[in-house]
């Protein structure tokens, strides 16, 4: 595949986790947006191949990440609430309107528990949770250990469970 | 927070189970799988796919951008950088100005293209003319000249600044025009410094042979000898018996950019050696990096100027040709 054709299959395959997750880790859009043009830039001069890299998506998020911590301009808080409004990709057509309603609901209210987590519990919790991400890969994310990942979503969740009871955002 | 249709999505815990992936050791699954419990888990798996989504536009927008930065970056090749600057400091920008009419003998009119020569910034270009006539142009001046000399009179039009080697052709007379000089050589070498704009100084400076300057609103045309140097402002004008050299200093060397990061020490040496003076500075100044280009223009005075707007510093003539550099307080 020409180095051209391998940036557009990562593209178009990992653009929209990737900008999802710039956002839900409390970064401006249009950073997020520079960041992935920088990163699919890397991508395109680097010459990599696709074989040349096991793991795409964790090299992806990796790089994603680290270009945002550099830039690090993140969201005030009074901005992070416009995440709810976001678009949201479109689910499953079979799904009716008021399931969709729930969902969204659901989905919102995570990610605004989400936001109030330490940077890297934050970002394993939301790598296992809405990118399904093995702690193999969440791991070479974060550049830690399998053992580390593990504990950084496990201590992510304690401090959930507790935030949620402060925060009131769920009722038992 | 409203409470949500499907009692188990209102559990954190349940939502945290479906989240996790549903492990079999917690109480969750021994739930019985009513349509209810389904659909829940149905629903957490629909948030976990929800996301914020750039729309079409945006993304195209920014694989774009990707793109043309890494086109860029591929022009930035040493090749094609060596090519540009070939471009640029070899020639030229070359182009036609347009059909213009040079001369007309009886009843045939001959039209002559004229071709314009803009000298890149920051350097000097020479120019050879057809008729053996040798231009250096300083940076950013235009010479205007016909693409074939016919006839009697060779004519050019100048904006800038330029010195001309003029050949001798016999029976023709070289001119070089401008918004407001006029000069009228046959064979020789002069400085012409001329500006589209009326408030600046327009000037001509003869070194050899002699020429005369026809400028607005004077009948009689000024003969200029050898080291005389005339200077054209507001409608008046000066004749002045200069030192050539002390004006021609911006053709001497064509490297007469100071570029990269330099002490005021070394800057000193450049000047020094650029302008044939002398340059001394103090040495709680000497160590004070600059960095970028210093276009040495051609009187040092100016160059001075403007690195005193750079750095903090400023100089003294001391009237023998030394000039001092102190530290500015400012």
């Amino acid at each position: 595949m020409e180095q051209n054709e391998v940036t557009n299959y990562l593209y178009v395959k990992y653009v929209d986790e990737l900008y999802a997750f710039g956002l839900a880790m409390g970064y401006r859009k249009d950073v997020v947006m520079d960041g992935i043009h920088d990163v699919f830039f890397r991508v395109l001069s680097s010459g990599r191949k696709l074989e040349d890299i096991s793991n795409w998506k964790a090299y992806l998020f990796r790089a994603l990440n680290n270009r945002l911590i550099d830039s690090s301009r993140l969201f005030s808080n009074r901005e992070a609430a416009d995440l709810e409004d976001a678009d949201r990709v479109p689910v499953d057509p079979g799904t009716d309107n008021d399931d969709q309603e729930q969902a969204a609901a659901v989905a919102a209210k995570l990610l605004k528990l989400i936001q109030s987590l330490p940077y890297k519990q934050r970002m394993s919790l939301y790598l296992r949770f809405f990118c399904e991400m093995s702690y193999d890969d969440i791991a070479s994310v974060l550049s830690c250990s399998n053992h580390a990942a593990r504990m950084s979503v496990s201590k992510g969740i304690q401090n959930l469970r507790k935030y949620q009871k402060s925060l009131d955002l769920w009722q038992d | 927070m409203a409470r949500l249709k499907n009692r188990y999505l209102n559990d954190f815990d349940f939502v945290l189970w479906v989240m996790q992936g549903q492990g079999v050791d917690e109480k969750w699954s021994l739930e019985p799988k009513s349509d209810d419990f389904e659909e829940a888990v149905r629903i957490v798996k629909d948030a976990q796919r929800r996301r914020p989504a750039l729309n079409p536009e945006e993304k195209r927008m920014i694989m774009r951008r990707v793109r043309q930065s890494y086109q860029e970056r591929h022009l930035k090749t040493p090749v094609m950088q060596g090519l540009k600057y070939a471009a640029l400091s070899l020639v030229v920008v070359l182009c036609t100005l347009g059909i213009v009419k040079l001369m007309t003998r009886g009843s045939v009119e001959e039209t002559v293209a004229m071709v314009q020569f803009v000298a890149p910034e920051g350097c000097v270009s020479t120019l050879d003319l057809e008729d053996g006539t040798k231009v250096w142009l300083s940076g950013g001046t235009r010479l205007s000249y016909p693409e074939h000399f016919n006839g009697d009179d060779r004519k050019v039009n100048l904006v800038g600044e330029a010195f001309f080697d003029v050949a001798r052709v016999p029976g023709s007379s070289f001119m070089v025009e401008s918004d407001f000089l006029g000069v009228t050589v046959k064979g020789t070498r002069f400085n012409m410094k001329t500006s589209p704009k009326p408030t600046e100084t327009q000037s001509v400076l003869l070194v050899e042979g002699s020429v005369e300057v026809r400028m607005p609103m004077k009948e009689e045309a000024v003969i200029l000898h050898p080291s005389e140097l005339l200077s054209y402002h507001n409608s008046s004008y000066l004749k002045l018996e200069v030192n050539p050299d002390d004006y021609l200093g911006w053709m001497k060397d064509k490297d007469n950019v100071l570029s990269g990061v330099n002490t005021i020490h070394e800057i000193a040496a450049r000047l020094s050696s650029y302008y044939g003076i002398s340059v001394v500075c103090d040495r709680n100044v000497e160590n004070i990096r600059c960095s970028g280009r210093l276009i040495l223009s051609s009187n040092y005075l100016e160059t001075l100027e403007v690195l005193k707007c750079v750095a903090p510093i400023k100089y003294t003539d001391d009237g023998n040709g030394t000039i001092h550099l102190k530290y500015n307080i400012q």
